[in-house]
């Protein structure tokens, strides 16, 4: 069942691929990566001298001002109208965080280029950067479909930017035993990367619970079970009030 | 929720206002009426109310670390409000914005308050907070100002800079939500000014007085670790304070005058706002002008005499065993140094500590950040021709618990026990060393080279005594000899860096601290008995340890051993 389901949403996805791409905004998603980038440059220039710790956090920061576009990737203020199509939310959103995909590549390397050319003899633990940036940005995608519950018309971006940089700078105040943000070369790296990578995987978990469609939600069969007996007497009440109270 | 205000605003005169009331009147209410609601829901924002926890907190981590200085205090509590300003300008841009995230825009045409006085109410909303921002900063000041032994007079100016950065958050959020109705704006702009101003600060923090440009950014910290005297400070503080204050009348105005343009206004009350807009930006080009012009010659020939002959600026007082010099105003730390110096001459054998006191403990301030990068006068600092006997340096920072305390206390012990052995072992002429306790003025300027007490045997005594000075200076030295890099062959208690401060070598703190290990009355009546011997330059760390009976750590660097194996021994 789940197999076939998948291949269904998956023939979908050519006909969303050109409405998705449509409906993004593209604007702010961009103009986060062209800032993250100009930031970078300005704080890492040929020049000045830096340490590999002050090179890494010019790093960090210019990952949350990128994440910040994501915040805003998933505002679709059609969502209410678009609910009733055959795509899933989760298909739609996923639609819209591959799209933004070759783009996020292009700004990282961007980014670590800039890094290696103007710093050549400093050492760059890239893998694990890597994994920051993509740990963050899955927690902003998290916080931004978390959001779309709470804010006017579904657009998380309210909730979700303002959340980011909450949790991105009380990241730089943990204590050490549960650091995120670790100085590189030090005992806490790779606990904190270790630490980085559950918090992926929470995310896109998240993420994907966040974004389960209303109109599709299956509660397991327990579960539905347990609330047919409860709801059913009160549900028939229900019913026959409706049907009986005129219509004003 | 968004159309409360206007529903009374709208509401027919006879159901709450009099008939007579005048239409200017009853709009000027409505927008007070508006500015109090925005208010309230500026303070109880989600983001407004982690960012003043957060605020809180940094203050609260900020003072409790060390005795308090409190013209440093102030400059202090600008950095911590900084979250409080960004949450000024989220909150205040989603408050502009809500309508349009709303549907409530063409709702907002029927009432009576045009768009220019909503932005005024959205203006008006923000200086409650900013009254917040102060109310942690005055606590934050006042509970500093009530601990024992705090220093100093905050700085008005100084502490009004954070509840300023906080109306200028704010302001540019309105400004932004007028300019364009994108939510995503604000965020970006944030992180932009956000790490704008760090990049600047680490301009300033690396380029000393000569880049005073970067006061045009928001915040600046303070450059020195320990706080140099108030009058040396030279920082512009209420010049700065006027150029935030005259940008956010800018900002304030100027979305002022966009929403009276959206809104075809008149033009009378456009050029009202106008003028405005230039009186403020006129405001501010001259503090922008006034507060980058570089230090004053004055001020730079004042730091520059306080560095080389610190003695010219300090009052001494004899307490004790102890000559304590400080900077005017400093006289209340003395008390909580005391223990520390009494308990590291208690270490030393009386006929010893006789020939040795008094010990010249001196404030010392890292002047090498505060006078110019460039200066090639290599007298700073190191003044040769002041014969007198070397200090025990201290920084003007004295810790109150945690890291902040052991290492202080760490530093003033070894200091002292250096300068113990060192005048022990040498004969002081009494002509340098104040014998009546009246008024005694010594000289507390640099002294002669100290390379040499470092090393050797006495290096050891000089550390085993200070670390058995108290369990947190046995701790800071620890702490300090671990968190040293490893690859050099001495080390250095981390503070600013004095000429009098000893570098210790690496292996004479690995024997020291393993004699920590081994019960401190045995050593000690060793160490008594064969006093002369173990202070005395020439003792090596294998002599000492033939003495004590302990084999002293093997010497990792130089495998032949001996006397001068690093570039400071």
């Amino acid at each position: 069942m789940p197999a076939r389901r998948l291949r269904r949403q998956l023939r979908l996805v050519p006909a969303l691929l050109v409405p998705t791409a449509r409906a993004v905004g593209w604007a702010a998603a961009l103009g986060a990566f062209a800032l993250s980038l100009g930031l970078l440059a300005l704080a890492v220039r040929p020049g000045v001298p830096t340490s590999p710790a002050e090179l890494v956090r010019w790093l960090r920061l210019a990952m949350i001002a990128a994440a910040l576009g994501y915040a805003f990737l998933l505002d679709d203020p059609s969502e209410p109208s678009t609910e009733a199509v055959a795509g899933s939310l989760l298909l739609r959103r996923t639609l819209r965080v591959v799209l933004l995909l070759p783009a996020t590549a292009a700004w990282w390397v961007a980014v670590v280029w800039r890094v290696r050319a103007v710093h050549p003899e400093l050492p760059l633990p890239v893998a694990a950067l890597t994994l920051e940036a993509a740990a963050l940005l899955a927690v902003t995608l998290a916080l931004a479909a978390a959001g779309s519950h709470l804010a006017p018309e579904r657009r998380g971006g309210v909730v979700a930017a303002p959340a980011l940089l909450a949790l991105a700078s009380a990241a730089f105040f943990l204590p050490a035993r549960v650091a995120l943000y670790a100085p590189p070369g030090g005992a806490a790296w790779d606990g904190a990367h270790q630490r980085w990578a559950i918090l992926f995987g929470l995310a896109l978990t998240a993420f994907a619970l966040a974004s389960r469609d209303p109109a599709h939600r299956r509660l397991p069969s327990q579960v539905r079970a347990l609330g047919r007996v409860r709801a059913r007497r009160p549900a028939v009440r229900h019913a026959e009030q409706r049907t009986t109270t005129p219509a004003s | 929720m968004t159309t409360t205000v206007e529903h009374h605003d709208d509401r027919p005169p006879a159901a709450g206002v009099p008939r007579e009331v005048p239409a200017e009147v009853r709009s000027r209410r409505s927008m007070l009426a508006l500015a109090a609601v925005e208010s309230g829901r500026l303070l109880r924002h989600p983001a407004v109310l982690a960012a003043t926890a957060l605020s809180a907190w940094l203050l609260w981590r900020w003072g409790k670390g060390t005795v308090p200085v409190l013209h440093y205090a102030d400059i202090a509590t600008q950095f911590p409000l900084a979250p409080l300003a960004g949450a000024a300008l989220l909150a205040t841009n989603l408050a502009v914005l809500r309508p349009h995230r709303d549907g409530a825009v063409d709702l907002y045409g029927a009432t009576r308050l045009s768009l220019a006085r909503r932005t005024v109410a959205h203006l008006l909303s923000v200086p409650p907070l900013a009254a917040l921002g102060g109310v942690l900063v005055a606590a934050d000041l006042a509970w500093l100002a009530g601990m024992p032994a705090s220093v100093g007079t905050p700085h008005l100016a100084e502490a009004a800079t954070g509840p300023a950065l906080i109306l200028l958050g704010g302001w540019l959020g309105v400004l932004l939500g007028r300019l364009w109705r994108s939510v995503a704006v604000a965020p970006l702009v944030l992180v932009g000014l956000a790490v704008g101003s760090l990049t600047l600060a680490d301009l300033y923090v690396g380029g000393h007085d000569q880049r005073s440009w970067v006061w045009l950014g928001t915040l600046l910290r303070p450059v020195t670790i320990d706080p140099p005297p108030a009058a040396l400070l030279g920082r512009p503080a209420t010049w700065h304070l006027v150029y935030l204050l005259g940008a956010a009348v800018v900002l304030g105005a100027l979305a002022v005058w966009r929403s009276q343009a959206q809104a075809r206004a008149r033009r009378r009350a456009q050029a009202v706002t106008g003028a405005v807009v230039v009186a403020a930006l006129a405001v501010t080009t001259a503090a922008a002008v006034v507060q980058t012009r570089p230090t004053s010659a004055a001020l730079a020939a004042r730091r520059l005499a306080a560095a080389t002959n610190p003695a010219a600026h300090q009052v001494c007082q004899r307490r004790g065993p102890a000559v304590y010099c400080v900077f005017p105003g400093f006289e209340r730390q003395i008390g909580l140094w005391e223990p520390t110096v009494r308990a590291v001459v208690a270490g030393v054998p009386p006929a010893a500590a006789a020939r040795a006191v008094p010990v010249t403990v001196a404030q010392r301030v890292g002047w090498f950040r505060l006078v110019e990068e460039n200066e090639d006068d290599p007298t700073v600092g190191q003044e040769p021709g002041q014969a007198g006997p070397p200090v025990a340096p201290i920084g003007t920072t004295w810790g109150r618990e945690g890291h902040a305390l052991v290492i202080s206390q760490a530093r003033l012990a070894a200091n002292v026990a250096a300068r113990l052995i060192e005048q022990s072992g040498t004969d002081i002429s009494p002509t340098d060393v104040p014998s009546t306790d009246a008024e005694p003025k010594p000289n507390p300027g640099p002294g002669p080279s100290t390379a040499g007490i470092g090393c050797n045997a006495r290096a050891v005594v000089a550390l085993w005594l200070a670390a058995r000075a108290s369990p947190q200076a046995a701790a800071g030295l620890r702490q300090a000899f671990t968190d040293a890099p490893s690859e050099f062959e001495t080390w250095a208690l981390p503070n600013d860096a004095d000429v009098d401060d000893p570098w210790w070598g690496v292996r004479e703190a690995k024997f020291a601290l393993a004699l920590l290990e081994r019960p401190g009355d045995q050593v000690a009546q060793t160490l008594w008995r064969n006093w002369d011997v173990v202070t005395s330059p020439e003792t090596s760390l294998e002599r000492l340890g033939e003495l004590l009976g302990v084999q002293p750590p093997p010497d990792s660097a130089n495998p032949s051993g001996g006397v001068g194996f690093g570039p400071a021994c």
